[in-house]
């Protein structure tokens, strides 16, 4: 059993009435809205274990904050007890940003890419990488590889994706089975410039 | 006549059901089987057979007997008459599909007519796969050059040069007739040329769009219309799909003063005549070929003579397995499209099938969501997901009394489901839910398999909602 995750008992089909009670492994996940120096950022679906890497790592690829700026991450439930708002403090300079991203959002509560009004702004050319080394395509097989060893949540629920941090020759650096920019917490003690 | 089978027919006598023990009395006339001239049985006389006027009195694979009894008549005229007023003489019959959905067949021909394009198709659609039918594979065993022709003639009306027929692998023997027959008739219906398409068991390739995916080679999901086949339809040509029934009318109908003839038939605008297959537990099962407007009394008492178990009659369901539940309190119901609709029923490709008293219409129901989820191809999520909940939702109501509460399900209590209720449902909850569930199939499916799943399901409830739990309060 993956930690964020129950097991259930489930009929395993329900055009074969013989097929008996089978089980099935669901990941337990919970709505959070994150909340930056008291600007709501997000509202997302995280499993309630990956809370703080979910709203650290959407800081980070948002480009809000830098990682060494994060501090404690509080969080509380609210209403029924399902929902949990998470609130991150960053410095004073980080404000501007936050909100300029806050203020451009179109509806009252966003992911990372809802907050951008249009499709042509979220696929705008991004700064090219002046200094990087070239990717080899057997080092994204062997992330993959690495990647479809490790991903236990996948495998176990079939319900849910998985994101990963690889060096450069494909070693696997951080793994989470959710989304993508949870990857990026995790990765943060081992890559330079997140 | 299955109930008189193995039948043996001596000069236009009957004799059956034979056993070989039999032979020796049937030729010196001294068998009690005798059932008298077969031509004057009330099974048959009775009916009005046009589509299977030949079947059973001429050699199927015979071209002299086709020849001999007004075969090629109606290609032969619809050759000299032309596209224009042929399509016409269709339009004025008033035939409409015979597969189910009842589409206007002269409607369907004009506008693959109409639709501009140097390659067009005609498809017969011989994928019977409803519960209780059996009259595609009649006609193709016992007919199957007025198929054929059909087949040819609608080639002529839309200027389509080819044609495929799709049937089910579990005919084989359907399979070698066809094969024989448009072997036969190549020279008959050239430059119109058919091949033959064999299906590998999945009931969704009976619907238009999927039967077409399945031709091209590809997996038998449903396509979304628009647009339509008759724009759009096999390799993306224009294409005429129809059912064999409807096919096979089509000499009839062009034969001389043919049209004016089945539009005399029948009521409303469910003209002509309808071969009805007699099928479940019933006395006298068989295929009964009649115009219009009779009554499921006289079908299942008067001709079907009740159930072949003795038993009263508790539930009729017409139109495969997704047709409504019909209850013995409807049955002066006048067999048509428009008087079935309005009873939120269907006639589809006219197969009845018969209950008696010791049927549960409550598995019954549970049934059609099953039958849904194990055919469903998958493309649209209320008929994929909606068939799997509903024997779930099915389940729960039958397996609770009314008073008691359920408990929370598993998936209920997990945090991401947000919307979904904390408290138990009570079985008025879950009745309200399987009403939303039926409604969101019925109106979000991409197809009617999907679509019409809610029919044997609320009709059941409707019915016999005593079936759906001991203390069920209608």
């Amino acid at each position: 059993m993956s930690e964020g995750a129950v097991a259930i008992p489930v009929r395993p089909s329900a055009c074969t009435p013989a097929s008996g009670a089978g089980q099935r492994t669901i990941p337990i996940e919970a709505l959070n809205a994150s909340a930056s120096n008291g600007i709501a950022c997000s509202v997302m679906m995280p499993r309630p274990v990956d809370l703080e890497d979910s709203v650290t790592g959407l800081s980070l690829s948002d480009s809000l904050t830098h990682a060494s700026e994060i501090g404690a991450i509080s969080s509380y439930q609210v209403v029924d007890g399902l929902e949990v708002v998470a609130r991150l403090n960053l410095p004073h300079g980080r404000h501007e940003p936050i909100m300029e991203h806050a203020r451009r959002r179109l509806g009252d509560s966003s992911c990372g890419i809802c907050g951008i009004e249009s499709v042509e702004l979220a696929l705008r050319p991004l700064p090219v990488l002046q200094t990087h080394s070239k990717v080899r395509p057997e080092h994204i097989r062997r992330g993959l590889a690495a990647m479809g060893g490790a991903k236990m949540l996948v495998s176990l629920t079939a319900a849910a994706h998985a994101a990963a941090f690889c060096c450069e020759e494909g070693a696997l650096v951080a793994l989470r089975g959710d989304a993508m920019p949870w990857v990026s917490a995790p990765a943060v003690e081992h890559v330079d410039g997140l | 006549m299955h109930w008189l089978e193995p039948l043996v027919e001596i000069g236009g006598t009957g004799f059956g059901p034979a056993t070989p023990d039999d032979i020796a009395a049937i030729l010196v006339g001294t068998s009690l089987k005798a059932i008298g001239k077969i031509a004057d049985h009330p099974f048959i006389a009775l009916q009005q057979r046009l589509s299977f006027a030949r079947a059973g009195l001429t050699r199927p694979l015979s071209l002299a007997d086709y020849a001999r009894t007004g075969g090629w008549a109606g290609l032969k005229r619809a050759r000299a008459i032309g596209a224009n007023r042929l399509l016409a003489e269709v339009l004025q019959s008033g035939l409409r599909g015979r597969g189910g959905a009842g589409f206007p067949a002269g409607t369907k021909w004009q506008t693959v007519a109409n639709a501009p394009a140097s390659t067009k198709y005609v498809v017969c659609n011989a994928d019977e796969g409803d519960s209780g039918t059996f009259a595609d594979r009649m006609m193709m065993e016992g007919d199957p050059f007025q198929l054929i022709e059909g087949m040819a003639i609608a080639g002529l009306a839309v200027g389509a040069g080819q044609g495929y027929i799709y049937v089910r692998s579990e005919y084989p023997r359907a399979i070698a007739k066809l094969r024989d027959a448009i072997s036969f008739a190549t020279e008959h219906i050239a430059p119109f040329r058919i091949e033959l398409r064999v299906g590998a068991g999945a009931y969704v390739c009976g619907e238009e769009t999927s039967l077409l995916n399945s031709i091209e080679g590809k997996r038998g999901e449903v396509r979304v219309k628009p647009p339509l086949p008759a724009l759009e339809g096999l390799f993306g040509c224009p294409t005429v799909v129809n059912n064999v029934l409807t096919l096979a009318a089509i000499p009839h109908i062009l034969a001389e003063g043919g049209a004016s003839l089945y539009d005399s038939l029948g009521i409303e605008r469910s003209r002509g005549t309808m071969p009805i297959q007699l099928a479940g537990n019933i006395r006298h099962g068989g295929l009964f070929e009649t115009a219009f407007g009779i009554s499921l009394r006289e079908l299942i008492y008067d001709i079907g003579g009740g159930t072949f178990s003795g038993r009263p009659v508790k539930a009729v369901q017409v139109g495969g397995p997704l047709g409504s539940y019909i209850h013995p309190s409807q049955f002066d119901l006048p067999f048509g499209y428009e008087a079935y609709s309005q009873a939120d029923a269907l006639i589809g490709h006219g197969g009845v099938v018969v209950f008696d008293d010791t049927a549960d219409m409550g598995a019954m129901a549970r049934f059609a969501f099953q039958f849904c989820a194990a055919e469903s191809c998958g493309k649209c999520t209320p008929c994929r997901i909606g068939s799997t909940r509903g024997v779930e939702l099915i389940d729960r109501i039958r397996a609770r009394p009314s008073t008691a509460s359920g408990r929370v399900g598993a998936v209920e209590s997990f945090p991401q489901m947000h919307n979904a209720r904390k408290v138990p449902s009570t079985r008025s909850d879950d009745l309200t839910l399987l009403e939303d569930l039926c409604e969101t199939m019925r109106d979000a499916s991409l197809c009617a398999l999907g679509g019409f799943t809610p029919y044997p399901v609320r009709s059941a409830l409707r019915n016999w909602p005593e079936d759906f739990g001991p203390d069920f309060a209608r």
